[in-house]
Formats: C-alpha cells, structure tokens, sequence
C-alpha cells in the first residue's frame, strides 16, 4: 500500500507541474490588464505602464513563468497585486474556513444520503420512496443562493437562534464557531447530499439484483446482516468516487455560499482573484485545489481498497 | 462464492462515516441549545461600531483613492483640511492656511502636539514627505496630477510648509482633502504589504484578514479632545448584498453601506432603522460616445442619443425615486451645477427623431453600448435604453464586460461605439474632474473628444482662484458639454448607508468618506 502511494505521488509531479502551466497561460490569455484592473478607468497609460512593471509583467511570459516556478519550488507562491499580502498567508488564512466548511459539509453528506439512498432503494416503488426521490428532486433544484438567504432570514432574522453570517476560529470560541457553521454547512450540503442520495439507491438497487445477495438470502441470513455486511459495503464503492469528487469541488467551489453567509474561503479567494485578475493569487490558489484534487483522487482510491480488498489483489499482480 | 466484502475494514469505514455524521449532528445541536443572544448594543460613550461591508477592504496604498477603502480611511488617517457644504476648506491636521496676493504660495501652518500611531510627532517634512510619494509608481495615486503645478516646498520650521505653485492652484484643497497624511517611516512596510497603517487618526489600525475582517481600535491619544467616542470599529466582509442587509436586521451589524435600492425603500420605512443618503459626491452615471468615427462623429447624432435617453423613467423604476435625472456630470451640491442645463435633453423622441433625419442616419443602423458587469444598475439602463433606440430605427447590441476588462477598454480608448461608465470626483473643485478622469479629461479622453474651446476653458478654470471668474468658466464648460454631448450624464449614483436607529453622529466628507469621530451608540 504504501509503496503504491509513493508511486501516486511521484506520478503527481508532472501532473502538477502541468496543471501549474496551464493555469500560468490559461490566467495570461483572459482579456483585462491587472494594471488597468487595478488603477480603474482614470488611471493615465504612464501609471499602468509603471504598474505593469512594478508588477513584472513587462517581462516576457517565458521569463514570468519561470520564475514564477522557481519562486514555487522555493515555497514562495508570492504577492497579491491587490493588497500585496503574501499569497501563501491569503491561502493559509482561508484555508481553516474552507477545511471546517467541507469537513462539516462533507459528513452531512454522508449522514444524510447514505441513510437516506438506502431507505429509498431498499423501498423502491414505495410510498417512502416516491416521496423521498420526489423530495430529493426539489432539493436539487434549489439554487444554493436562494436556500441560504431564507436559512437566514429565518434561523437569523426571524429566529434568531443562529448568527447570519461569519466565520470564527474554532480554536478561539469553539461554541460560536460551530454555530456559524450551522447554516453554511447545512445549505452546501443539502444539494451535494441529494445528490449522492440518488447515486446511493441507483448503487444499493443494482447490488439487490446481484446473485450473492440473494444467495445470502437463501442461506438464511438475517436481513439485516446481509444490508449491512453485503450490500451497503458494495454500495459504497461508485459512491466513493462521487464524494471524492464533491469533497473536491467543495474546496473551491463554495464561492456562492462563503458570499451569502460572509465565509472567508478558498473559493471567494479564487473569484475575486479572478476578477481582479491578481495573478499571483490566482495561481496559488488553483495550483493548490489542484494538489488537494490530487490527494481526495488519491484518498479515494485508497479508500476503494480498503471497502473493495479485490482492488488491492489486483494492484499485487 | 467468493466473499467479496472484508467486514472488518468495512466496519471501520462505515463507524468512520456514522461517527462523523454524528458528531456534527451532536455538535450542532449542541450549539443551537447553548446559543447565547448576540452582543447588545454598545453603551453611548465607547463600545463596538459593528460594520458590514460588501466590497473587500484593499489595505495596499492609502495615496491611491479607491471607493472600497472609504468606509475606513478617515478611521485610521486625517487630511490636511476638509471641505464644509460650499466647499471652502476647514482645518483638519492644518490649523490655518494662507495664500500669497499671487496666489502662486500657500503657507500651511500645521496643528501642534499631533502624534501618528507610532508615537512620533507630526511635522512639516511628514508632510512634505507625503506629497513627494504621490509621484511613486507604486503609490499610483490619481492625486499625483497636484505635482505637476508645484514648484517646490519650504519648510520655515517644524509646524510650517510652505508650497510655491507654478501658477494659482484652486484645485489644490481637492488634494489636501483627499490625501490621507501616513507616517513617512511606515510608508515602506505598508507598500509591502508587511506593516500596518499607521496614520494620526481617530482609531488605530489593529487587525487585518483580507477578505474577511478589520478592526481598528481607538486612539487614547488623539488630537481633538474627547473624540473619537467609540471605543472600537469592527468591519466585516459580507460579498452578498441581500445578505448583508439581512445581518443588519439580525442585528448582527450596526451599519451597512449601499444596500440594493429596494432594501433602502423597505428599511426606510421600519423605525428601527435609520437611512443615512451621502448628499455629497455621489458618483455620476454616463453614456460614453467615441466621436471620431462615424456615426457618433456628427454631434447632432450624439445629441438624438441624449435626447432619447429615458432618464426619468430610470430613476423612478430602477432606482426607485433615489436619485433624479441629470445632464450634467455634477451633482447638485458642486459649484459648477446648473439647473436649468441639468434638464437640458428631456425624453424626447420626436427630437431625437428628426436630428437623426438631419445627420443623415439611415434606419439599421447597428450600435453597440458596453457596459461593466459590476454595474448592475446600468445593465438595467441599458435594457431601458435599448428599446428607446429600437424605435428610433438602430439596431442595438448591449455587451456586458467583466469590471477588469471594461477598466482596460476604457483606458486604452478601445470602446469605439458607446459604452456605460460611472464617473467619480464630480463633486469636488470641476477642474479635477476635467483634468483627472480618463473618460472627462479635456484635451485626452476615452471618447478622443478634442475642442480647443473646451481645453482653454478647463485650463483656466484650474488656475482662476476668483469665484466670480470661475462661474464665469463653469458656464462655458458646461455649454460645451451639453452641446457637443461626447458624454452624457444620466443621473447621480444613490448612495446610502443604513444603521439601526440607536447610532447617531455617522458623517461624510466630501469623497464620500465616513468621519468617525462623532459616532455614538444609544442603549
């Protein structure tokens, strides 16, 4: 196992190394000059030009990768344009909020669409069902923007039970950190859990139709032990690949709830990087989400051994 | 069979899965039934302003004025002087000032006993300091022009500065409102981004996360007595406007800036709350026109454009009666507004109509009008706009452009047709928008508008220090402006800020700017 997470990771530099170029290009062929973006529309053609040097990018785009790469390899992902913080202390900020959000988002994924995937598919065709699947469908519609300002008005404004917004350390004040993380929590989770939840039933029902599961059934096993020892661990290996994936957007792809509830995430780090076409921060930040969609991609097929042990034979050979 | 599950990692994957379910379930209850209600209030001398901004806080270069620092630069900075309601400059960390019968020296006697944040004192080199670092290219300020007309400084003594201009510099005050006074040995450190502000201001700058926070806390040791009254500011970064409102009502927050006109209208009529409009430099919404190709070379045709504008119908149902409609890129306080020239082209298509027939402009004919995706009130304009356009006969494409590329287009004249911008600076001293923004500026501008008439006026106007004179100017400036029509003023930009009803003292300086100083909360 572990010699095949070595070879993984080794096989992640050039992977890395790829994704870091395309981005360098992809970031320098979008229209909009980070000078101009910068300065606005009564900056003088002699303030951008002495910003675009100020900021390097008089340089050819040869040199700028390189030494950005080197700059890298070093450890330094370098300096926002915007507000010249180091990128590396921009990321490292978000990086707490944005790990508390998926985590929390993550396991309310999981305690509601395996439970609930499985209630449908071990129901199909029943009244329990039709009202879940239909239920799931609504769930799935919701735009995440809108769910999340009714989750305030109603638990913030009207309720007042849970804070409207922020983030707050969980080391600092881990009572009011959990509370602000409520609601982000439960609005990312909700869509992604509806989700999964069809995959669970679609999995759960073609594993009910396999021969070994009515074998078990034959030899008189407890229903109950064939669900929990046959068919739910067989369940969980296509929906392993879906929660890898969903874990993976999560990290960045929280932009619309960090906005509504004022979370200080990777994903806002992103966008606003983006439309301010600060490079730097661009960069860092996608050249990381790549890194951590390497490790989930990698955690998950660790995990696909560890549920499957046919995986793990096969790699032997 | 073969058995195809090993129960043992099965086990610990699914405890692994329910555990974590769980704990979260636990925790969230948890903390539902141990929430605790949100801070009171703060008391009415000290306490915690609690403000929510929409825009995130850009800490880089405080020489360079960008509207997203406004709610907290006048925390941590003072000015030199400060504009009252006719513009005439009142002291601020200049205790008086005198200019020479040339009117080519100022003498600036600065405040005594007056401290940064790091403790040393402030004196005239500080100043002298700061005037020199608007000419830094990292500094990139858009106050940098003032350079241009002064020939040198003198420093008499530690509390004088005396600045020699090359001509009369009425516009000067403009830059002395505006420039906020940093300490020169921090100057470095907050250019890169590894120090913090430090100023001489009411609050002094203590902790920052991009994105996310500031806070700034009161300075024990501020020049005016007694001020400021609260004992901390605690900005927060909220990028959804519906929601950021919303923590304002969930009491979360004391004070929100421009929220979405419709929320202005709801929480106007809620005593709880208090709408607070900038009755100062509210920035002015325009129609761009690039005047050297056809057809917008011909100014009769610009003219049916301005004519077809539905400005009334703009204000009343995009911004909901908060603004009203103007011609003129000034607003109604600035010396240079004119009220009759204000209501100059009046929704008139039959005009439009017939100055498009004497042009020459044959029906289908295509324009195209740009606008930045980050205005989304004039996206709204232009849907308005572009029906008018339809029934004059042309044939009209709107394209939306993110806010960096718009700004690259504007700068580098790359909109050859119409375009939608907002102008800042209107309300100042007219010669600095004339001679500071791209898309206004006489003599180069984003529309390559050029008229000897226009440019001799604004040149005068930037050095005629008599009140009369300048009237005079400002007459002419605006004939040209109405008459050749190379951009078209559709209305002042509402501006408002909304607090609970228990804050009181909230102030504006003339750039829209929030004075701290006065602000208290109630029980």
């Amino acid at each position: 196992m572990l010699t095949y997470i070595l070879r993984r990771l080794l096989q992640a530099i050039p992977v890395i190394f790829f994704s870091a170029m395309v981005i360098f290009i992809l970031m320098r062929l979008a229209p909009g000059d980070p000078a101009a973006a910068q300065l606005g529309t009564d900056a003088t053609p002699e303030n951008i030009a002495n910003m675009r040097r100020t900021m390097g990018l008089d340089q050819p785009i040869s040199l700028q990768f390189i030494r950005w790469l080197r700059d890298v390899a070093q450890g330094d992902l370098g300096r926002s344009y915007v507000n010249k913080v180091p990128v590396a202390t921009l990321i490292r900020q978000r990086m707490a909020a944005t790990f508390q959000l998926a985590l929390a988002a993550t396991s309310l994924v999981v305690f509601l669409a395996l439970p609930v995937g499985a209630l449908c598919a071990l129901n199909a065709g029943k009244r329990i069902d039709l009202l879940l699947t239909s239920l799931i469908s609504i769930i799935i519609a919701i735009p995440n923007f809108w769910f999340g300002i009714l989750a305030i008005l109603l638990f913030a404004v009207a309720l007042g039970v849970l804070p409207p917004g922020g983030w707050v350390d969980i080391t600092r004040d881990l009572g009011a950190a959990l509370r602000a993380l409520i609601l982000p929590a439960i609005t990312l989770s909700l869509n992604q859990a509806a989700v999964l939840s069809r995959y669970v039933r679609t999995s759960m029902l073609d594993i009910l139709s396999e021969n070994y599961v009515r074998t078990a059934h034959a030899k008189g096993m407890r229903k109950s032990a064939v669900t929990w020892k046959h068919i739910f661990p067989n369940t969980l290996i296509p929906v392993l690949t879906i929660l890898g994936i969903q874990l993976g957007r999560m990290f960045g792809g929280a932009v619309v709830v960090e906005s509504v509830y004022a979370w200080p995430g990777l994903g806002r780090l992103l966008v606003t990087g983006i439309s301010g076409r600060d490079y730097p921060v661009v960069q860092g930040t996608l050249l990381l989400m790549a890194i951590v969609f390497i490790v989930i991609n990698l955690a998950t097929d660790v995990a696909y051994g560890i549920v499957d042990p046919r995986i793990r034979l096969s790699r032997k050979r | 069979m073969k058995r195809i599950s090993s129960t043992g990692g099965n086990v610990n994957v699914l405890s692994i899965v329910f555990t974590a379910g769980l704990a979260f379930a636990v925790c969230g209850a948890l903390a539902v039934l141990t929430v605790t209600a949100a801070p009171t209030a703060a008391l009415a001398a000290g306490g915690t302003l609690r403000v929510a901004l929409q825009t995130d806080i850009i800490a880089k270069q405080p020489h360079r004025l960008m509207e997203a620092n406004f709610p907290w630069l006048l925390a941590v900075y003072d000015t030199l002087t400060r504009y009252d309601n006719t513009l005439v400059p009142q002291p601020a960390l200049v205790e008086k000032y005198s200019w020479s019968a040339d009117g080519k020296t100022l003498t600036l006697s600065l405040r005594k006993g007056v401290k940064f944040h790091s403790g040393r004192e402030l004196t005239s080199e500080d100043v002298e300091l700061n005037f020199k670092h608007l000419d830094s290219a990292k500094a990139a300020s858009q106050l940098k022009p003032i350079l241009g007309k002064i020939t040198g400084f003198e420093r008499p003594d530690a509390q004088t500065l005396v600045i020699k201009f090359k001509a009369p510099a009425p516009d000067f005050f403009d830059t002395a409102e505006r420039m906020m006074i940093i300490d020169p040995k921090a100057i470095d450190a907050i250019e890169e981004g590894t120090g913090p502000q430090v100023g001489t201001g009411p609050f002094i700058w203590k902790e920052w996360v991009p994105g996310s926070k500031l806070v700034v806390e009161r300075n024990p040791n501020y020049w005016q007595a007694g001020q400021p009254m609260m004992d901390r500011i605690e900005y927060t970064i909220v990028p959804n406007r519906e929601a950021m409102t919303l923590t304002l009502e969930a009491g979360s927050v004391d004070l929100i800036v421009t929220p979405d006109a419709k929320d202005v209208l709801r929480l106007k009529s809620n005593a709880k709350y208090a709408v607070i409009p900038s009755t100062n430099q509210t920035p002015t919404m325009y129609l761009g026109a690039y005047v050297t190709a056809k057809p917008l070379d011909d100014k009769r045709v610009r003219q049916a454009l301005n004519f077809a504008m539905p400005r009334q119908r703009f204000a009343d149902t995009i911004l909901l009666k908060l603004s009203e409609p103007n011609c003129l890129p000034w607003p109604k306080i600035s010396p240079a507004y004119d009220e009759k020239l204000a209501k100059a082209y009046p929704y008139d298509l039959a005009k439009a109509r017939s100055l498009l027939k004497d042009a020459g402009v044959q029906a289908g004919l295509a324009m195209n009008i740009g606008y930045s995706t980050g205005q989304k009130e004039l996206k709204e304009f232009a849907v308005l706009y572009e029906q008018e356009l339809n029934d004059l006969g042309l044939k009209v494409t709107i394209e939306g452009f993110e806010p960096a590329v718009f700004s690259t287009r504007v700068v580098n004249k790359q909109f050859k047709n119409l375009w939608l911008g907002v102008a800042e600076g209107a309300a100042l001293y007219p010669a600095s928008l004339l001679t500071q923004n791209n898309p206004w500026r006489a003599g180069n501008n984003t529309s390559d508008f050029r008229s000897d008439a226009f440019e001799d006026t604004v040149a005068k106007m930037s050095t005629e220090l008599d009140p009369a004179k300048q009237k005079g100017l400002f007459a002419r400036a605006n004939q040209i402006l109405i008459d050749e029509s190379f951009n078209m003023p559709i209305t002042n930009q509402p501006y408002f800020w909304v607090s609970t009803a228990k804050l009181s003292g909230l102030a504006f300086s003339k750039s829209n700017m929030i004075v701290f100083t006065k602000i208290t909360m109630s029980k």
